[in-house]
């Protein structure tokens, strides 16, 4: 039984593949569009999720964008002393591309410097991932979430502001 | 082989057949939808508190005590005393009721004076003057020139600056005659954004009116319409150093109301009724009171006092990413009609061209399928093809002014929301051009 449906559900599948070199043409509607398989790949195998110690000095944690969005991004790096940055891990709330964009983040800045990190843009990040006009704004978070990391990690080389706890 | 063709079939149908499209309002200059604290309030008047707001009994009471707490919260969020707020029907009606007063004032003021003591009047026989500039809204510009059809005052519309679509101070303090009464200004224009320098222009004219009233002249009252500021940037009186701010509801996620600022009202500053009746509002504005519009704008305005920093930071967040987009997406196509240079401007309105024959502003707001947005003014929406005055007296010239399309976002407006919007205006501009 299950192999008859899945044979069925595969010629679906096919069906609607079949579908797909005619989609420039019919671009002025609205087809069905499929995730970029690029953006597929960090949803499966996401790289880099999860936490680093935020009450660390030399880690920097950014947090943007609101439940009430739909989308949160939590970026973490991990600076040595040299102002490289040699761990970084994140956690998304939201769909597939914004998934994909904070965990290519976390790819992308690792093995970087602080100055180079600040250098990250959105639109290297849609590039990237091939993320539709409808997404892009996926990836401008992403960039607000390497900056706020960066930011935070600043902070807490300040002098007076040794404290960890920061927004 | 039955089942199969079934689901290949029903697979084509889904994928031919698009989702019912989403809209995404960028309109929040025409109005704005209330907030849910707003309308929570407005229900709980209207079940709770329907008595008369004049009886002595407790139902009459409790109206009278919503009224004065929306009274106080609203004072709170301008800056100013409760005792010099009173609730009108709405910003036209704000508009109407001070420049009908300040007429009257001068007239009873100044032309009752012909044979007192025989001491010169230097305004006798004058008419009452006006000065404002001439982007104003039309509740402002249409009473004004009203009166001067009807040779009953006198009106000068000091143009914008072409530079940076703002009306200068000079240009005002320059209009001013022995016989003006009253200087109005919008503090924010409502389709290009651009923010007034009203408390430059109220800071000249307390000084110029110290002279004045040594010399007999009427003093100059300052007025500044600020219905499309208030909710979206700071609005404070004693800042601003107006006579009298004109406060409307649905701008700022509040009911179809408004209520008028008077600087001390009764006291230092005069304030003729248009209405006469029941002697509500201490007689400046009777009519027994409409307690649930007006619970509703008491916590619209509690709202905005709470919350006004993260609404307008998060407008112009979104508004800013909006216009990179914009610039990412038509690039040398685009004209920003609101970006002037060193002019302040509301941090959500984003009033924009694109260049091209076919591409008015209402021909491509058409083709869109998702964005509900305006070319300008909502109560304009009747001028059909012809460009905004507005832009056109902002210097904008005219085959960009008839491209104008403004969209203005809200607090819940997302970055998302204007992803697919660029997405829309592409689209419909793709759609407009294969046509050609």
């Amino acid at each position: 039984m299950a192999a008859a449906g899945a044979g069925r559900l595969r010629r679906a599948a096919s069906a609607v593949l079949l579908r797909a070199p005619r989609l420039p043409a019919r671009e002025l509607s609205a087809p069905a569009r499929l995730y970029h398989k690029k953006v597929v790949d960090h949803y499966e195998n996401p790289r880099n999720v999860g936490s680093l110690d935020k009450t660390s000095k030399n880690v920097g944690t950014g947090l943007v964008g609101a439940p009430a969005c739909g989308d949160v991004m939590k970026l973490q790096i991990q600076v040595d002393e040299k102002g490289k940055i040699v761990d970084a891990r994140f956690k998304t709330f939201g769909c597939g591309s914004a998934i994909a964009s904070s965990s290519l983040a976390t790819e992308w800045v690792k093995g970087k410097t602080v100055e180079e990190a600040l250098t990250i843009k959105n639109t290297d990040i849609a590039k990237e991932l091939c993320l539709p006009p409808v997404k892009l704004h996926c990836s401008m978070l992403a960039e607000d979430a390497i900056k706020a990391a960066l930011a935070d990690y600043k902070l807490k080389q300040e002098p007076k502001t040794g404290e960890a706890e920061k927004k | 082989m039955e089942a199969a063709g079934a689901r290949n079939r029903d697979a084509r149908s889904r994928a031919e057949k698009s989702p019912p499209e989403r809209k995404v309002y960028m309109d929040y200059n025409a109005t704005t939808p209330l907030e849910p604290e707003v309308i929570e309030a407005m229900t709980e008047a209207m079940r709770e508190a329907w008595g008369n707001p004049s009886s002595s009994y407790p139902a009459g009471r409790k109206a009278k005590e919503i009224i004065n707490t929306a009274r106080e919260n609203l004072a709170k969020v301008i800056g100013g005393q409760p005792q010099d707020v009173i609730f009108t029907s709405g910003g036209t009606e704000s508009n109407n009721l001070v420049i009908q007063s300040v007429v009257k004032h001068f007239h009873k003021v100044h032309a009752a004076n012909g044979d007192t003591g025989g001491h010169p009047n230097p305004v006798d026989g004058a008419l009452p003057h006006i000065i404002t500039c001439t982007v104003e809204h039309d509740s402002i510009r249409l009473p004004l020139e009203h009166l001067r059809e009807e040779r009953v005052a006198e009106v000068t519309f000091v143009p914008v600056s072409k530079v940076n679509g703002q009306v200068e101070a000079e240009d005002i303090l320059a209009a001013v005659r022995p016989a003006t009464c009253l200087v109005t200004i919008m503090l924010a224009n409502n389709e290009t954004g651009v923010i007034m320098p009203v408390p430059e222009i109220s800071r000249r004219v307390r000084a110029l009116n110290q002279q004045r009233v040594a010399g007999g002249l009427p003093g100059v009252l300052v007025h500044t319409d600020a219905a499309q500021a208030l909710g979206k940037q700071r609005v404070d009186v004693r800042d601003l150093g107006v006579d009298f701010l004109t406060i409307v509801g649905h701008k700022f996620y509040g009911p179809r109301i408004g209520a008028l600022y008077v600087r001390g009202l009764g006291e230092h500053t005069p304030l003729y009724p248009m209405l006469f009746g029941g002697g509500q509002e201490r007689n400046f504005r009777p009519g027994t009171e409409n307690t649930p519009m007006i619970a509703g704008l008491g916590k619209a305005a509690e709202l905005v006092a709470e919350n006004g920093e993260a609404y307008e930071a998060h407008m112009r967040g979104v508004r800013d990413y909006l216009e990179e987009r914009l610039a990412a997406e038509f690039g040398e196509r685009i004209h920003l009609n609101s970006q002037f240079p060193g002019a302040e401007r509301l941090p959500n309105t984003c009033n924009f061209s694109i260049r091209g024959p076919q591409l008015q502003g209402r021909a491509v707001l058409a083709q869109c399928r998702t964005l509900l947005a305006s070319v300008g003014a909502a109560c304009h929406s009747d001028l059909g093809d012809r460009p905004s005055p507005v832009l056109l007296s902002c210097g904008v010239p005219v085959d960009v002014a008839r491209n104008a399309i403004r969209l203005s976002v809200g607090r819940s407006s997302t970055r998302a929301e204007v992803d697919l919007v660029v997405q829309d205006l592409k689209q419909a501009v793709a759609r407009l051009e294969g046509q050609a």
